[in-house]
């Protein structure tokens, strides 16, 4: 080891950075684990030592107080959300993958365009128009209008990522899926989906982080305590007098765990697919 | 099996004509061999066939049916492609089976005809591995089974042994030629620019130039009798030596004026005496000792160097002088468009 710094003395400096850096994720993390077993008490008279009486209690209020009730709403939502981006984004790149010259190849020049474009657009520009529309669409304070939102902003993301992995499948498979029988539809479902599952993982959890976190959206366009998502839930766990920060915080964890648990679980699948989306294509 | 007959079969991209009105019959049960340089158009012919491009005009009969409009899948054909195309998430069961699945049949069928397919090409050792496990010359092999296991009507091959090293080339080669013993009824054909797999694989060779075929003929045919001057010259190796010249008493003579182009094969040039009086005369430019031959580059005074395939112990050093000989009836001669006469 010690050899390897002397011929590489960068490295030291590199994984001096990356220490760091871990620090500054994870020293959060590990504080709110921490406090979210203290009393608001504890948590005030020392925020940052281990607990002396561990209370589980907080995640059992937490639960019962109305995140288990959030917890299902984001569930729902980011769960219908992973699905139509997926769905939507590999029936977009298989298409424009496939997409010859002329007319087709085109309009796949476009779409590709307008995928580029859509991720300059910062949702908070267009709030208006889209509460607007979902009002029109009869569609405010509904699942719906989260998932349909939250998949329209991940999608551009999506399609690229998706579409970078699929220009790598050589044309020669699609000949031999027709021979054998495929059509389109079929040659994309048993071909290319199962071929590009590191790229779909990857995009899986960059979705679901997005919509399980997402906020802004989540406080304008659901209005019912009974349909929120977990982030905006969580405001109501905060009360101007009497907030019970060990509830809360507890409520934070739970609100965190899903994503953390579904990239530890993804981690290997998620940085080759990523990698391939990045520089493939 | 089955009896493909192309008639004035055309392809064009936009305003550009790739194929220029292909006719040809292949009977049941032959091995056909597409060969020609690149570009000739002959990996177009067979995906037209295949079905996976489409004929812009002309015909295309199996066993007396029009198939223009028929899709790959309901053609009865299988292909075996140069990059193997296997698919590389599945194993070699799972990618044989694939096509049968796809046709909905019984699952005792298919691993009736993948047992079959994989003991006919030593496969089963290899069933429940990924492609990405195999060598290239079993993965070519896994495909030539993937489409034994189709049980096709005919047999498409494109290009299959490209992508092999010279040894595994022959070895699958051998391979393609045993399963045409094996299955006699079965219609190939194979498209290669390679005429040495050509020569040893086809009942027939089609040359094929520029969107044109050139000539049709058993290997031996397109040897000894070449239609025209590209055929000569696209078949044998080193290519046939043409040069200007003319008949004098039924005898070849080199003339750079002459009217005529004289083809000479470098393996029926030899050095000049009483029974092959000299035709070429010039200078050694390279002398090639391959052991068996010698390969000798001759510069003459108006035409571009001749080769000849002399004796391995030949005694030709760079440099001097060589006369050349031939017999008169190792001689094609083609006329100034390059047609053969005689």
């Amino acid at each position: 080891m010690t050899s390897t710094f002397a011929r590489h003395p960068g490295r030291l400096l590199v994984i001096l950075v990356l220490l760091l850096h871990s620090v500054i994720v994870i020293y959060p993390l590990f504080w709110m684990i921490t406090n979210s077993f203290k009393t608001t008490q504890q948590i005030f008279e020392a925020s940052w030592t281990m607990p002396t009486v561990w209370v589980v209690e907080n995640y059992v209020k937490a639960w019962q107080g109305g995140i288990s009730a959030y917890f299902m709403n984001s569930v729902i939502v980011t769960g219908s959300t992973i699905v139509l981006t997926l769905a939507l984004s590999s029936l977009a790149a298989f298409g424009m993958t496939r997409a010859e010259a002329g007319g087709a190849g085109r309009a796949a020049g476009l779409v590709l365009m307008a995928c580029i474009g859509g991720m300059l657009v910062a949702p908070q520009v267009a709030l208006v128009p889209l509460y607007k529309m979902m009002q029109a669409l009869h569609l405010h304070d509904t699942h719906l209008a989260l998932i349909l939102m939250y998949t329209a902003y991940r999608l551009p993301i999506t399609v690229l990522l998706i579409r970078a992995v699929f220009v790598t499948v050589p044309r020669d498979l699609d000949d031999s899926a027709h021979i054998d029988g495929c059509t389109s539809f079929q040659t994309l479902w048993h071909v290319y989906l199962p071929m590009s599952r590191s790229i779909l993982l990857t995009a899986s959890v960059l979705t679901a982080y997005h919509a399980w976190n997402e906020f802004l959206f989540a406080i304008i366009f659901i209005d019912s305590d009974r349909l929120k998502t977990v982030p905006a839930g969580l405001m109501n766990f905060r009360d101007a007098l009497m907030t019970d920060w060990g509830v809360l915080v507890a409520g934070l964890v739970i609100s965190a765990a899903p994503i953390v648990i579904m990239f530890i679980l993804a981690q290997r699948y998620f940085m080759s697919g990523f990698a391939a989306g990045a520089v493939k294509g | 099996m089955a009896k493909l007959v192309l008639s004035d079969i055309r392809k064009s991209y936009g305003t550009f004509e790739v194929l220029k009105g292909i006719d040809l019959q292949i009977d049941s049960g032959e091995l056909v061999v597409f060969v020609g340089p690149s570009g000739c158009g002959k990996s177009t012919l067979l995906r037209m066939i295949a079905g996976l491009e489409e004929i812009t005009s002309g015909t295309l009969e199996l066993d007396g049916v029009v198939v223009n409009k028929v899709s790959a899948s309901k053609r009865g054909i299988a292909m075996v492609f140069q990059s193997y195309a296997l698919y590389p998430h599945m194993t070699v069961r799972k990618n044989m089976a694939f096509g049968l699945k796809m046709a909905r049949l019984p699952k005792d069928e298919i691993a009736r005809r993948v047992d079959k397919a994989a003991q006919m090409l030593q496969l089963g050792p290899y069933l429940d591995r990924l492609p990405k496990e195999l060598s290239g010359g079993q993965r070519q092999r896994v495909a030539i089974g993937r489409a034994i296991t189709r049980e096709p009507r005919i047999f498409l091959f494109d290009e299959p042994l490209s992508n092999l090293d010279a040894a595994l080339r022959v070895a699958t080669r051998v391979e393609i030629a045993g399963l045409h013993e094996r299955l006699p009824q079965a219609t190939m054909v194979y498209v290669t620019h390679d005429q040495v797999e050509a020569m040893t694989l086809a009942d027939r060779i089609v040359v094929m130039n520029a969107g044109r075929v050139e000539q049709v003929g058993t290997p031996m045919d397109l040897y000894h009798r070449p239609a025209n001057l590209f055929v000569a010259q696209f078949v044998g190796s080193p290519a046939m030596n043409i040069v200007r010249g003319r008949i004098v008493d039924g005898k070849p003579v080199s003339d750079p004026d002459g009217p005529l182009h004289l083809g000479m094969r470098p393996e029926h040039l030899v050095l000049a005496d009483a029974q092959h009086p000299a035709v070429i005369e010039g200078r050694v430019l390279l002398v090639e000792h391959l052991g068996e031959v010698t390969l000798v580059h001759v510069k003459t005074a108006a035409e571009k160097a001749v080769i000849a395939k002399l004796a391995g112990d030949c005694p030709v050093t760079r440099g001097s002088d060589i006369k050349l000989g031939i017999a008169a009836e190792d001689v094609h001669c083609f006329d100034a468009e390059g047609q053969r006469l005689g």
